[in-house]
């Protein structure tokens, strides 16, 4: 965020100087970048010992529901850090990735039922996602701020409440 | 006669007012996400003249400006396709050598015709309004599109798409 701007002219640059010219940042991004991967990993490999270890079941049923938000918090995190290097890889991963919301329900211009509220291109939810109907810089500046400060908010209270549950509900997955 | 009591009446009132403030605040945020005012490409663009394309040519020079290609038939028709893939929305290639579109993302393929034949594609390309100006140049309309379909010729199930000069 010191050396980054996520606008379209800059923000591969940016992160070609992170990686070639800023002082550890070669490290910084590449601690970043696989401990993003790690995450979604270990949040498997977590998710896994909860459940081959029956921990869902009552009483700890209703941390298992937080857990599945925190997943998909994650993955949000990952999806929205993708776009960020606007390189070729992270551009067409958006592209394919909210294209899908073209096909929701109503919400989405090609999706079933649409037409009973005139969802179109220019107002369905791909729209709001990405500010526009193509991947360009309204799409770049919004990835940012949900990477950076929307989702880790929503995330934050989602963590707090799961880390104090493990805790009054007695421990993680070990017996009761 | 049922009255309503003044505590219950500024009771209703109170939490009525907080309601209403917060479901009027998520419509704001929500409609707050749909820019009005957008700085793209316009869906209206000219694309040279006739004269400028040879009979039974695929153009893709307005592939990275627009994601179309102006395809001049051999009898000398036109026809504007959309280069948006139909599987997932990436941008597919005009590859002359083998005169085939071709999408990098999942390896669809479509033959010149835009008709797709290899690869997870569900139906061939889309088309646009191609018509042409006063002045005799080729305006290409992205507001109006002749969707592809599975199995069909745009040709001739959209015989407006074709341009005959």
């Amino acid at each position: 965020m010191f050396y980054y701007r996520p606008s379209v002219a800059d923000a591969y640059w940016d992160m070609k100087d992170l990686e070639f010219t800023v002082r550890f940042g070669l490290l910084l991004r590449n601690i970043h970048r696989w401990a993003a991967h790690l995450m979604v990993i270990t949040i498997m490999l977590h998710m896994f010992r909860v459940f081959m270890t029956g921990s869902y079941k009552p009483p700890r049923e209703f941390n298992w529901v937080l857990g599945v938000v925190l997943l998909v918090l994650t993955l949000l995190l990952s999806f929205t850090g993708y776009l960020l290097p606007w390189d070729q890889l992270g551009f067409w991963a958006i592209t394919v990735g909210t294209n899908m919301a073209r096909a929701a329900p109503v919400i989405g211009h090609e999706g079933p039922l649409g037409e009973l509220i005139g969802t179109t291109a220019y107002n369905d939810l791909r729209f709001a996602l990405l500010g526009g109907s193509q991947v360009g810089t309204n799409a770049l500046l919004r990835a940012y701020v949900w990477h950076c400060i929307g989702i880790p908010i929503v995330a934050i209270v989602f963590m707090a409440v799961h880390f104090w549950r493990v805790r009054k509900d007695g421990g993680i997955s070990g017996p009761l | 006669m049922n009255f309503l009591s003044r505590r219950d009446f500024l009771v209703k009132l109170g939490w009525g007012g907080i309601i209403a403030f917060l479901v009027g605040s998520v419509a704001a945020t929500v409609k707050f996400f749909f820019p009005r005012v957008l700085f793209e490409s316009p869906a209206r663009f000219t694309v040279g003249k006739p004269e400028d394309y040879s009979f039974g040519k695929v153009d893709a020079s307005y592939k990275d400006s627009h994601r179309i290609c102006v395809v001049r038939k051999e009898d000398g028709s036109f026809f504007c396709v959309s280069l948006i893939c139909t599987h997932l929305g990436c941008t597919a290639n005009w590859k002359p050598s083998e005169g085939i579109f071709h999408c990098a993302c999942h390896g669809s393929k479509f033959d010149r015709m835009g008709i797709n034949f290899a690869g997870p594609a569900p139906r061939p390309l889309d088309r646009f309004k191609l018509d042409h100006t006063p002045e005799g140049e080729l305006i290409v309309d992205k507001s109006v599109i002749y969707k592809g379909i599975f199995g069909m010729n745009s040709d001739v199930i959209y015989p407006q798409s074709l341009l005959k000069v």
